[in-house]
């Protein structure tokens, strides 16, 4: 699933909420067309605006309605639900682009290579809050294995 | 309450995971650390030194993610764990679920860890993966580099604990590794142990 998928499936997501809760909610189409993460400032947004709008509700004693009101969209995404358990995945070639796969993050790169953390880029060498280099000594872990 | 001693070493935090690592949206936090070496490492930049983390409090992490709880809750997702292995952090998992409770939690464990890690999450997580490689204890070491008899030990008292509805058991063809003949062979004996839910499947070693 690419990040323009995502961001389709998230977005049907947030007009459900709006419209499970009377929360005027429009989306614009999004023009964007570089490599989409699955969100974006703008997505964020609408996620605070619904936040905010719900918990308005809640103070004027109205009902929300958030629990599992989704659930829907993303079986029309080809999601796990609790009670199904994985379609057995068939032996495959090799995938021709990236995907992504149970417990997969495809690409960490280290602070020396210029990653950009949380929108800050770190120098060489500096370790960003709460940050630490391995100990290779110390070992893993709250066991001794 | 959490008391934030816990920490855990946390390489990426991965929001709107769909479709692979859970029910709903899901977030998937990858913890540093694995007693295992598998020649196939999903992600091996878990047990490479030079790898950074924060060291997180589970205050820290839920700080991090609550951004995506509206998503968690219309979709019934939540929070993954995975590494490398989260089970070397029970206290880190167990203290952040208890931060947002009516999330969806699941880990992903080969469960190579003593049973007091499993067992201290065990209440608070609903969903289970568990990557067994192979039930074979000589392919197992010849995979891993270690032998697999806490892995089956803890899985036949997961079952009991938990109940088999709550496990997923991942079962891979390992490229000149396992056979099919090995494969066959561990999914017998994981349905004899009563194991439901099997994802029989093959690695594709990326180029």
């Amino acid at each position: 699933m690419n990040g323009k998928d995502k961001c389709r499936i998230l977005k049907e997501i947030r007009r459900e909420i709006a419209a499970q809760n009377d929360i005027a909610l429009t989306i614009a189409d999004c023009r964007f067309q570089g490599a989409c993460r699955g969100t974006c400032p703008k997505c964020e947004a609408e996620v605070a605006y619904l936040e905010k709008e719900l918990e308005k509700r809640r103070l004027s004693g109205k009902a929300v309605a958030v629990a599992g009101i989704a659930a829907a969209v993303m079986l029309s995404a080809g999601g796990c639900t609790p009670d199904a358990p994985p379609a057995p995945t068939e032996p495959t070639s090799a995938p021709t682009e990236y995907e992504e796969l149970i417990g997969d993050v495809p690409y960490i790169p280290s602070a020396d290579e210029g990653e950009v953390l949380d929108g800050y880029a770190p120098e060489e060498d500096e370790f960003l809050l709460g940050e630490e280099p391995l100990d290779e000594t110390e070992g893993y872990g709250d066991y001794d294995l | 309450m959490t008391s934030d001693r816990a920490v855990a070493p946390v390489v990426t935090v991965a929001r709107h995971r769909m479709t692979t690592d859970g029910t709903g949206v899901t977030t998937l936090v990858i913890v540093h650390g694995c007693p295992l070496r598998c020649r196939y490492c999903l992600n091996p930049y878990t047990t490479a030194p030079a790898t950074r983390f924060r060291t997180l409090t589970p205050s820290a992490l839920y700080d991090e993610v609550k951004a995506d709880a509206l998503y968690f809750e219309a979709t019934g997702g939540g929070v993954t764990f995975g590494g490398g292995e989260p089970l070397l952090y029970p206290a880190f998992i167990r203290d952040f679920c208890v931060l947002a409770p009516h999330w969806h939690y699941t880990v992903e464990t080969s469960l190579h860890v003593p049973w007091v890690a499993v067992e201290t999450v065990a209440d608070a997580v609903h969903e289970w993966i568990v990557d067994i490689k192979d039930t074979n204890p000589a392919v197992y070491r010849r995979y891993t580099g270690q032998d697999n008899t806490l892995v089956l030990q803890n899985l036949e008292r997961l079952l009991s604990l938990v109940g088999a509805e709550h496990i997923t058991v991942r079962v891979p063809h390992i490229p000149d590794v396992n056979t099919d003949d090995d494969v066959n062979n561990s999914v017998s004996r994981l349905q004899a142990m009563g194991v439901k839910r099997l994802d029989v499947f093959s690695y594709t070693v990326r180029p």
